[in-house]
């Protein structure tokens, strides 16, 4: 290790082209591509209609009479020109980074990054909606219903991260947990039970994944595929096993719980407030656990543990014990996540019905930076494209299904590839501790 | 199911366990060290009575398969091979149909053991390096598959039943070994291509989308071009296939080795991208205009690979799964490449002060991995099905993984780790139909020979084994970046 | 040697350890040792790399179970199974390698296990602060609650560290080594921090391999050699023989017997080299210097000054910024490792198991390692194991290397084997320049011994030498010129013969002696 010593007192000589203006460059392009497919396929006369969602009668009638026409019938906006201003706002933050200094530039690196994804997504629905009508609100609130199981296996992976064990073991328990979960509650005829079980499912996961990376040391990375593995192979018995011919009919899922006041706010109130109650219970989660971690001491013994185990050690911290538990509530959250799936969402279970979301969420909590808001904005992108995706599918562009279907996935590997910059893992991760 | 039946088979299986534990301990020492009598005459009681008796049991089965042209020949001595390997590593299996012989086998075999350990070791038994590897697998498997019996008792049904039926839809009859063979070779060919990772540290979760984008391209291939010879199609179409997975594993490969990106993520998003790729190539792009569901057309007679054993759906893939294991233990411990490889694999620092090029060996390892999945997607289009369907889900890639873990990432120990792997595959359809439970229950008990392979110090534990110089996989470096 | 030749006054022990023994497999670490510490003393553990100190010490606070052995504190008979049991029984510890997390805060580190909270629960970081600044300024340690332990220089990391003892009401204080990182001046004023705390009645047990270190700040010396206790002792009775003596059983050779050097033409040069550490923070500002056939350069200098990254610049294992590297004539700036090796650049690395070698490996594999893909060890893509094994019975041989057998893993050797090895890999082939970087730490004393003669061997040949090494008395021994690094500079360089410690020790702490 360097010493710290060294402090910037010379000055590093910088690069013209830094990161930020690299992303400039990438972003012109895409301005560019915008406004050249605005003035070449777009018709001048056609406007893509945007509704949102459904207003309140009462709040409605004090509209003037055009703004409420225009929201029963959805807001035309002309799709060459708002296109067009799509693609000049993306010309101009691709110039920005060449403007500002280097470091400054840097700071809002990010921030510009999401800005760009937002742009981007709404030249696509532009462009999809040409001539159609589509509701922007039922989008986003697709978007955060979508971005629950990823934010909520993202937070199970900070928990074990944070502690120092890597868990790419999550895809498997949330599957356990759907599974499990949903067999319960049918056989139980009790989707609270369910959901129990589901949780538990989950945590048993977690606890034979703690065993074997933390007791028994084993690569980390390789226990994590043994669960997942083994979660293929106990959910398809029990599918086989117990659902295939059941004496029960199909239950019904949860049904959304509008909050009180807050769900009739225009816009907002159908966005954030009108959900089922896992998507509500991960947005507390994102609080609470980012709470945990930085503002009580469990949280900072969590946090050094995954940093420096036997600086822990020395301090009297059992680190074992401390990476059980971590382990064994991120399987907990896990498993909530996998009855997002079965009892939230569809209300049946089919094989590997989590398709790739528990690996996805990991890419989330990369872009997170190990942060539980972070790796929530994260989610949040990733739900956004799968919102897209089925918006896409509905309004029938022409774009093969397929290819909008793998827009997830593609994402996952721009991100991982560190276009949003350098993170640092916890400093232990992935070290299984050996006390002396 | 009589308790006395469960007795018997645990009975046996600790007769087998204190016998293989003596073995091992008898192999792992110096010669120096074996204070009565001589290394190979110790080895000669030990091998003596399960041999023999192996053998007069073999026989019997051994002469239904006398006969020509020299494909079914090969193949006959396969079999009698394969069954005389399973009597002494897996007891579980071949003592069930005749188990109170087979207790008396194994008991006095075990006699051996205790005498050796009573005259010559009296600690408790050391197993060294390779030997330890070998026979902490054969107990890994062994236990996992006891648990699989408690796991069928627990279900309600008759667990001997199921594994009779198991054993004999491995290996039982020519049939159905052939389907073994032929379930076994790409399980061969993608467990190499996660053993080259492993070697190399990297985890390469993506053999099942290198295996669709070579099925995809030999599907192409295969079913273009009429009018060729065969000499230039047949190689053509299995180089397609090669040339479409390399590609594909040297995509996460080159992330991992320019940006840092995890190979494990990555290769997974990787096989989600190549699924949907080839639905959409086989529903609009390659569809069979005249076949009534979405798949390609026919590979030609001049791309098909031929079948060696009559009465069988037994392909040419299966040796050049044969030869690709030659090739890669070659490479790997032979040339310059695979030491290169290898280094990488051990300590990315030691590699790069000896002038050796991590990313180059990275992006190197992942497009060998991609050549070999890619060859086995494309051996079983044109080896087996003939066309490429759009739904074509093998979710073999998880399994290469267990067979490379098996296997140790030794290229020549994934032979016996694919067999096993195709055997349990193939079998699971006869011990559905015979003890009517379901054959996900083989899943299961997969995923606990590689919990218990991943995790040897358990199997240790279990059976008070000490083994020494004994190396784990590690790939797991934190998240790269 | 009597046990004790102190009258050992029982009232006054704050601590008394007796037949300590701790084993590991394979070597016996503790045998029977007694230890006993008077109140408000600084008690100095002697001895070499390996003897058993930090082991003790570790026993002693919890760290490791010992096998056999009692532990009295004030008298009473304790047990410590754990750094909490230590801790709660006025044991503080300050470990060689800190125990500080870079990410947190000097607040957080210090509290962490026993944090200041609201309601139980919450972190109260103001209180926290007041509670840190209150212990600074009761025992005068200057430290900014809020910095992140990253940004702080390493003598103030070692302050951190004892406050967080101090927090937790340590009465006896445990320093494990702790000058190995510090400036000769920063060493001084940690013995002033330490008479400081004895004299508010602390005691403290102070672990070290340097003799001179002992007679500056101890009342009582216990010196320990392969695990036993060799005596006890004060600075008054002995002298830096008998303890030399003592520590490692036989009299000690100081300096290496070499002759004159007779420097030729230069083979590397470097001009002006600047390079950035893994934190993107400016490492190398610029250094210069030039190493001669024949002769040694050794680069004095506290750890952490941009040594390291020195090595790997020169070495082609990290990029430089800005400035040259040539060597033998050619430029290899910013050039690949390979390129360096062949122009006949030999490199023992700082850290054998980072770079020089692979300890899954076999000793002949190590042994081909650098150069596996030329004749004879490969032909075309394919290796020659037979040429390879043939190299390998050589070069054991010849370099003494202590091994079962040739197809022994390397990374079952003993530290000084697997040196041995790298040695003898690196100076087997034809070289023209010979880096080598810390060559004998973590090696036993006949080990060193031995690589130190092979290397003035080179020298003689030839060879240039480059020596980096945070042994000043390696350095003073081996090379023919001194040049003393200091914040990623050359301060200056001295001629090795003229060259006077407490000089190189000021400007090991950039301060020019003559300004």
């Amino acid at each position: 290790m360097t010493s710290a010593t060294t402090t910037a007192s010379t000055a590093i000589p910088s690069k013209f082209m830094t990161r930020s203006r690299w992303f400039g460059v990438v972003y012109l392009i895409f301005g560019v591509l915008l406004v050249y497919l605005a003035m070449t396929a777009l018709d001048p006369e056609a406007v893509s209609k945007f509704r949102f969602g459904q207003i309140e009668a009462s709040i409605m009638d004090r509209l003037p009479e055009a703004v409420q026409t225009g929201l029963k019938q959805g807001v035309p906006i002309p799709s060459r020109n708002s296109m067009l201003l799509v693609g000049i706002l993306l010309l101009i933050t691709g110039v920005v980074p060449f403007l500002l200094p280097p470091q400054v530039a840097k700071r809002y690196e990010n921030l510009v990054l999401m800005l760009v994804f937002g742009l981007l997504l709404a030249a696509v629905l532009i462009y999809a909606a040409t001539g159609k009508r589509t509701d922007v609100v039922s989008m986003l609130a697709d978007g955060i219903r979508l971005a629950t199981p990823i934010a909520l296996g993202a937070l199970a992976g900070i928990l074990c991260e944070r502690a120092g064990v890597v868990n790419i073991g999550i895809e498997g328990m949330m599957l356990v947990g759907a599974g499990l979960g949903f067999t319960a509650s049918l056989y139980l005829q009790n989707s609270t039970a369910g959901l129990v079980v589901a949780i538990l499912a989950g945590m048993l996961m977690a606890a034979l994944h703690a065993v074997l990376s933390i007791s028994f040391k084993v690569d980390q990375i390789i226990s994590g595929t043994v669960i997942n593995i083994l979660a293929v192979g106990i959910t398809g018995f029990t599918r086989r096993s117990f659902l295939l011919d059941n004496p029960f009919g199909a239950p019904s899922v949860y049904s959304p719980i509008p909050i009180p006041v807050l769900s009739d706010i225009p816009v907002l109130g159908p966005v954030l407030f009108r959900h089922q109650p896992i998507v509500y219970t991960m947005l507390i989660l994102v609080f609470v656990i980012q709470f945990y971690l930085f503002r009580t001491k469990w949280g900072l013994r969590h946090r050094a543990v995954g940093e420096h185990p036997r600086a822990a050690d020395t301090l009297g911290i059992n680190v074992i014990r401390a990476r059980y538990l971590a382990v064994i509530a991120g399987g907990a959250i896990a498993g909530l996540a996998g009855a997002w799936f079965s009892l939230e969402t569809v209300g049946s279970f089919d094989d590997l019905m989590t398709g790739g979301k528990g690996f996805i969420a990991l890419a989330a909590m990369i872009f997170g930076n190990w942060n539980p808001i972070g790796a929530f904005f994260g989610a949040l992108l990733f739900g956004f494209a799968d919102a897209l995706q089925i918006k896409l599918q509905i309004l029938e562009t022409g774009i093969p299904y397929q290819f909008i279907g793998m827009l997830p996935y593609v994402l996952t590997m721009i991100v991982l590839a560190g276009v949003i910059g350098k993170t640092t893992p916890p400093a232990a991760d992935g070290v299984p501790y050996e006390k002396q | 199911m009589p308790a006395s039946q469960l007795i018997l088979f645990l009975a046996g299986l600790i007769l087998w366990a204190i016998w293989i534990a003596a073995l091992g301990d008898l192999v792992s020492r110096d010669p120096g060290e074996i204070k009565r009598g001589s290394r190979g005459l110790w080895l000669v009681g030990f091998l003596a009575l399960p041999v023999i008796t192996g053998i007069i049991f073999m026989i019997p089965a051994a002469k239904q398969f006398a006969v020509w042209p020299p494909g079914d020949l090969i193949f006959s001595i396969l079999w009698f091979f394969a069954r005389f390997a399973s009597w002494l590593g897996l007891p579980v299996f071949t003592g069930l149909d005749v188990a109170p012989i087979w207790i008396a086998v194994w008991a006095v075999s075990a006699l051996v053991g205790v005498a050796y350990f009573l005259l010559v070791s009296r600690s408790r038994p050391t197993i060294v390096g390779s030997v330890g590897d070998i026979i902490t697998i054969l107990l890994a498997v062994n236990t996992a598959l006891i648990i699989g019996y408690f796991l069928i008792l627990v279900t309600g049904s008759d667990p001997i039943a199921a594994y009779q039926g198991l054993y004999e839809g491995m290996i039982g009859d020519k049939a159905r070994f052939a389907e073994t063979l032929v379930a076994m070779t790409p399980f061969v060919l993608m467990g190499l291509a996660v053993a080259v990772g492993f070697m190399t540290g990297l985890f390469n979760i993506g053999a099942e989308g290198q295996f669709y984008v070579g099925a995809m391209a030999a599907a192409v291939v295969g079913s273009s071009f009429e009018g060729l010879p065969l000499l230039i199609h047949l190689p053509l179409t299995v180089g397609a296939a090669m040339l479409g997975g390399g590609i594909w594993g040297a995509i996460p490969g080159f992330l991992k080795a320019r940006f840092g990106a995890h190979e494990v993520i990555n290769t997974i998003m990787m096989n989600y991208i190549a699924v949907k790729t080839v639905d959409y190539l086989v529903k609009n792009v390659f569809r069979d205009p005249t076949a009534s569901l979405d798949r390609t057309p026919y590979v030609l007679e001049s791309a098909t690979l031929p079948i060696w054993v009559s009465n069988s759906r037994l392909h040419f893939g299966f040796w050049i799964a044969i030869a690709a294991v030659a090739v890669i233990w070659w490479l790997m411990y032979k040339t310059t490449w695979g030491f290169q490889m290898r280094t990488v694999g051990a300590s990315h620092g030691a590699s790069r002060y000896a002038g050796m090029k991590v990313g180059r060996n990275i992006v190197l390892a992942m497009a060998i991995g991609g050549v070999l999945s890619g060859l086995a997607g494309g051996g079983e289009v044109i080896g087996l099905n003939g066309y490429l369907p759009a739904a074509f889900t093998s979710g073999s890639g998880f399994d290469s993984i267990a067979v490379a873990l098996l296997a140790k990432s030794n290229p020549i120990a994934i032979l016996p780790a694919a067999f096993l792997w195709g055997g349990l595959r193939n079998g699971a359809g006869l011990m559905q139909v015979r003890a009517g439970i379901s054959r996900d229950l083989i899943d299961i008990v997969q995923a606990f020979v590689i919990l218990f392979v991943a995790a040897p110090q358990i199997v240790r534990f279990i059976y008070r084994l000490r083994v020494v110089g004994v190396k784990q996989v590690v790939v797991s470096r934190g998240w790269g970046s | 040697m009597p046990v004790s030749q102190v009258n050992a006054a029982t009232t006054g022990l704050a601590l008394e350890m007796q037949g300590v023994t701790k084993r590991f497999p394979g070597v016996l670490a503790n045998d029977q040792v007694d230890f006993q510490l008077r109140k408000g003393e600084i008690h100095a553990l002697l001895g070499e790399n390996g003897a058993g100190k930090s082991t003790l010490m570790n026993i002693l606070y919890g760290l490791y179970t010992p096998d056999e052995g009692k532990t009295y504190l004030d008298g009473k008979d304790v047990t410590i199974h754990s750094p909490s049991d230590a801790i709660a029984n006025g044991i503080g510890m300050v470990h060689q390698h800190f125990m500080l997390i870079p990410v947190m805060t000097v607040a957080e580190n210090i509290t962490l296990g026993q944090e200041v909270t609201k309601a139980g629960a919450f972190l109260d970081p103001k209180r926290a602060r007041r509670r840190i600044n209150e212990l600074s300024a009761q025992y005068g340690f200057e430290v900014d609650p809020d910095a992140l332990v990253a940004d702080l220089p390493v003598g103030l990391q070692q302050r951190v560290e004892i406050i967080k003892a101090l927090y937790r009401h340590a009465d006896i204080l445990i320093l494990d080594e702790p000058t190995a990182v510090l400036t000769p001046q920063e060493i001084e004023e940690l013995f002033r921090a330490m008479r400081s705390l004895v004299a508010e009645g602390k005691s403290i047990i102070f672990i070290t391999h340097k003799l001179k270190e002992v007679f500056a700040v101890a009342d009582h010396i216990t010196v320990l050699r392969n695990g036993r206790v060799v005596g006890t002792t004060t600075p008054a009775e002995a002298t830096e023989a008998s303890l030399a003596a003592m520590m490692v059983g036989r009299e000690v050779i100081l300096r290496v017997s070499k002759d004159e050097a007779e420097p030729g033409k230069p083979v590397l040069e470097v001009r002006n080299l600047q390079a950035l550490d893994e934190r993107e923070q400016i490492v190398l500002r610029g250094v210069n210097f030039a190493v001669q056939e024949g002769e040694v350069l050794g680069i004095a200098g506290v750890q952490g000054n941009g040594q390291t990254e020195l090595v790997e610049v020169l070495t082609g294992l990290r990029p430089s910024l800005s400035g040259q590297v040539i060597i033998g004539g050619q430029d290899v700036t910013n050039t690949t490792p390979r390129t360096v090796t062949e122009q006949g650049v030999a490199h023992i690395p700082e850290d054998r198991h980072e770079f020089g070698m692979v300890t899954s490996y076999s000793v002949a594999q190590n042994l081909a390692l650098v150069t596996y893909y030329q004749p004879p060890f490969a032909r075309g893509v394919v290796m020659q194991d037979k040429a390879i094994d043939d190299n390998a019975t050589t070069l054991v041989e010849e370099f003494d290397i202590r091994t079962p057998s040739i197809h022994t893993s390397g990374g079952s050797l003993s530290g000084g084997n697997q040196q041995k090895l790298v040695v003898a890999r690196e100076l087997s082939r034809p070289i023209k320049l010979l880096i080598a970087s810390q060559p004998t730490r973590g090696v036993d004393v006949g080990s060193i011994e031995f690589i130190h003669q092979r290397i003035i061997e080179q020298r003689d040949q030839g060879v240039a030498v480059l020596l980096v090494s945070a042994e000043l008395d390696e350095i003073m021994s081996l090379s023919d010129r001194i040049a003393v690094m200091y914040h990623g500079e050359i301060m200056a360089t001295l001629d090795a013969e003229t060259a006077e410690r407490a000089t190189l020790g000021l400007l090991m702490a950039g301060v020019h002696p003559n300004q």
